[in-house]
């Protein structure tokens, strides 16, 4: 009877922390880290893509892309018909692989930064109920329902873990982000910049083939008919349309390069540990952000697949 | 200047290189597109833009090269930053990894006291100790997950 009534007694405290902490807990958990690890997430996913360099590297193999139609061309006596331009020395694996490093580690960060914003680095309640299954089926002087009760209770008071997680994870993101924004900040301007020159890049091979296209085809004429004039006219389009694609797609790209760069720094300054609006308002930018990302994103893979 | 460190004016020297091969580059990009548009001007006779087709090659192909100087410039100046960057995460797997083991000392916690509830009975039935074997291997796993 004793033992009956001290373990009620420890059932109702029990039943009262709980309660207490469960509000506490409420309030705590309704700032969290979803937009922090979306954002994440998508600019790592954006940063792995490395086509863009592989793309610039790769001018050579597409300059000799028509060599088999100026060999036919060769044939006919008396012109020498002429070439697409290509480089003079072609950049080496590791003058690319070094490029693309910068992109890598700006992904892997990102990605890293992303995992420690995930709610399961925080919240053990899967364990906790695992925990709590395995000490019901323990034999126990108490009756059923009651010793389910308590066990419940436990659980419930282990769960509460996630809250200095959670504090003490969301002090290693702000400080993580801090120490490291300068850096960020640079790669992040440094790729955006020279990328960029890869765009106009390419938007001097597109003019170059274009040109190429219109002396060639001046020099060895197709019949002169609307047919065969339209489909010169088709083909030249399917000729700029794939340079024209990446060329948008890698000022997407730059564009979500600064809105990494700037998210970055908002990281730095407005993530707070307690439901500020500063934090409210971070996270509704790093919402759009992540849209834009997401934007970029699909338009690169459509361009360079 | 004085008072900086060799690193920082080394530093100084190769951020003023990136941005100045890449400024060069599209300087001479700029300028390929300016010539390649004479190509299709009814101005010119086929010869001379055959002329000016071949000639100009040398604008883009010298644009090329400078974006490439632009290229190895921009690795050795954010080589540095990127092996930070490389500590951070590394900082950061570390911290997952110390929520992780927290999670697993409760799992790993829940498979020893499921293994208990089966041995700690006052009548041991002979049926019940059918699920130790998997119960054990789950305790294995969980431990093994830790040690990684």
């Amino acid at each position: 009877m004793k033992k009956f009534t001290e373990t009620n007694i420890f059932f109702r405290r029990s039943e009262s922390v709980f309660i207490v902490f469960c509000i506490t807990l409420m309030i705590s958990s309704c700032a969290n880290l979803t937009a922090v690890r979306d954002f994440a997430k998508q600019s790592a996913s954006l940063t792995s893509g490395q086509e863009v360099i592989d793309y610039w590297s790769e001018w050579n193999e597409r300059s000799k892309e028509f060599d088999d139609i100026i060999a036919k061309l060769s044939t006919i006596k008396g012109k020498t018909p002429i070439t697409l331009p290509g480089p003079i020395n072609t950049p080496s694996k590791e003058e690319t692989d070094n490029v693309k490093a910068l992109l890598l580690v700006i992904s892997m960060y990102m990605n890293k930064l992303g995992g420690l914003a995930e709610d399961d680095a925080v919240d053990l309640s899967k364990q906790a109920d695992g925990l709590v299954a395995s000490l019901n089926k323990l034999p126990s002087e108490i009756p059923e329902e009651k010793q389910k009760k308590i066990n419940t209770a436990y659980g419930s008071i282990i769960k509460l873990i996630k809250l200095p997680l959670d504090a003490y994870r969301r002090y290693k993101i702000q400080e993580i982000v801090k120490e490291n924004d300068e850096n960020i900040q640079l790669l992040i301007g440094g790729l955006k910049s020279s990328i960029g020159s890869v765009a106009k890049f390419i938007e001097g091979e597109k003019s170059g083939v274009i040109n190429w296209y219109h002396l060639i085809t001046e020099e060895y004429p197709a019949c002169l008919n609307f047919s065969s004039a339209y489909q010169w006219k088709k083909d030249k389009e399917s000729i700029i349309e794939p340079y024209n694609k990446k060329i948008a797609a890698i000022h997407s790209f730059q564009n979500a390069l600064e809105t990494i760069g700037k998210s970055h720094a908002k990281i730095k300054t407005d993530l707070s540990s307690f439901n500020t609006e500063s934090s409210k308002q971070l996270f509704l930018f790093l919402d759009d952000a992540c849209k834009q990302i997401v934007s970029a994103h699909e338009q690169y893979i459509i361009a360079f697949e | 200047m004085t008072g900086q460190t060799n690193t920082d004016q080394t530093n100084q020297k190769n951020e003023l290189a990136a941005d100045d091969f890449f400024f060069i580059a599209n300087q001479l990009l700029d300028f390929y597109q300016t010539v390649s548009a004479h190509i299709q001007s009814p101005n010119f006779t086929k010869e001379e833009k055959m002329e000016i087709y071949e000639q100009s090659k040398s604008i883009i192909q010298l644009s090329y090269e400078f974006q490439r100087m632009g290229f190895k410039s921009l690795c050795a100046k954010l080589n540095v930053s990127a092996e930070e960057l490389k500590r951070a995460v590394a900082n950061a797997a570390a911290i997952i990894k110390t929520h992780f083991v927290i999670g697993k000392c409760i799992e790993i916690t829940a498979d020893i006291i499921a293994i208990g509830s089966i041995l700690a009975v006052p009548v041991l039935k002979p049926t019940s100790l059918l699920a130790l074997p998997e119960l054990l291997t789950e305790l294995v796993h969980d431990v093994n997950d830790l040690t990684k």
